[in-house]
């Protein structure tokens, strides 16, 4: 007697419980499609577009940012190393080569959340394409420590997992056809200390 | 045993189904995307800048480099012009819509002079300028617009500390105003 109902129920259990929960998970899983990835950078050029998937809408609704419009620039964000593994914040790091043609860029530490990580006042957290120190052939390196470091130098000193994020500002890369032709930065790691 | 499969699958579905409407209804439900934070700002029709630190109103500079002003406004009466002048390295401006999807981006380079001088207008309102263009427009970068409603961001570079007062006076002195048009 009781058999219909408990089929009924089942059904509807299935459909709103495993369709909020993939919604939940996709949504936690990926920021979109559409990326472009570069090593270990990866960017969103089409993100603040009426171009951009479900998944990047829904997104972007939740992080309610104002975004960089295409003329404006683009960022670019690295959740690994060269080798693969997650950055952290208890590790030193070497950024170091050059960047696709921009008019500006900023490097910055963020969590993996998106929020920035903020040092402490008259500790670096950010290096710019003016602040930033050259080799005689315009490449750079930049080394991210907790401790202090001759040239340049992010301070980085935090328990959690980190992202780096470069904008760069004014630049044709968005349009760019052969993305696979462009310099970025490699991050390798030097070491970790104990958690 | 095969109701219960029967049940399975349309279960199946059905969570499909939600899924896709979670997904492309989230947007208009989060409460806290692009376009509710710009509102409650304040007042349409001014710049407000944004601090560097994260705060109550939710939108703050993600770069200290790089200074944010946002302007919510509706052209549906009169067009809005954006006006701002002052020595920054770069500046640039972007205007979204409701739905924080971009109408529109430039920057210092591919403006007229180094001044930010914009006016932003329905295609109804674009038809009055040709006819009478207004000479104080005749310098500006007319955009028009698909949509009446939406928010415009303004962004100022400054590279070095030194520089911060001046990209934060260019913000600050940048004007999101109506205009008046003559009826023609």
């Amino acid at each position: 007697m009781l058999r219909l109902p408990a089929l009924v129920l089942l059904t509807l259990a299935i459909a709103f419980g495993g369709g909020t929960w993939s919604a939940a998970r996709m949504l936690k899983a990926t920021s979109g499609f559409g990326s472009i990835d570069l090593g270990a950078w990866s960017a969103y050029p089409n993100l603040q577009t009426s171009a951009a998937d479900p998944f990047a809408r829904a997104h972007r609704a939740g992080d309610g940012r104002i975004l960089l419009g295409r003329a404006e620039g683009l960022v670019f964000t690295a959740r690994t190393d060269e080798d693969g593994f997650l950055l952290s914040g208890r590790c030193a790091y070497e950024i170091s080569g050059a960047t696709p043609p921009a008019r500006f860029w900023t490097l910055r530490i963020a969590d993996a959340g998106g929020a920035p990580v903020q040092s402490p006042p008259s500790y670096p957290d950010s290096l710019n394409s003016w602040t930033t120190l050259r080799r005689t052939d315009g490449t750079f390196s930049i080394r991210v420590n907790a401790a202090p470091e001759p040239g340049n130098w992010i301070r980085l000193d935090t328990s959690s997992a980190v992202t780096f994020v470069l904008t760069m500002v004014d630049t044709p890369t968005a349009a760019s056809a052969s993305m696979v032709d462009l310099d970025m930065p490699k991050i390798s790691r030097i070491g970790c200390r104990d958690a | 045993m095969r109701s219960v499969l029967l049940a399975t699958a349309i279960g199946l579905v059905g969570a499909a189904i939600i899924h896709i409407i979670i997904v492309l209804a989230l947007p208009m439900w989060t409460g806290k995307d692009a376009w509710t934070r710009v509102r409650e700002m304040g007042a349409p029709n001014v710049f407000y800048a944004l601090a560097n630190e994260p705060n109550p109103t939710g939108l703050f500079n993600d770069d200290a480099n790089i200074h944010t002003a946002v302007c919510h406004f509706d052209i549906t009466e009169a067009p809005v012009r954006i006006i701002a002048t002052g020595d920054v390295p770069i500046w640039t401006v972007a205007a979204y819509d409701t739905a924080s999807n971009e109408t529109f981006s430039m920057n210092d380079r591919s403006s007229i002079g180094e001044n930010v001088d914009i006016a932003f207008v329905t295609p109804a309102q674009m038809l009055q300028l040709r006819r009478a263009m207004p000479a104080s427009l005749e310098r500006a970068v007319l955009v028009e617009l698909q949509r009446e409603q939406g928010y415009v961001a303004l962004r100022a570079v400054a590279p070095l500390p030194s520089q911060e007062p001046a990209a934060r006076a260019f913000l600050a002195g940048a004007l999101c105003a109506p205009l008046k048009l003559d009826p023609a």
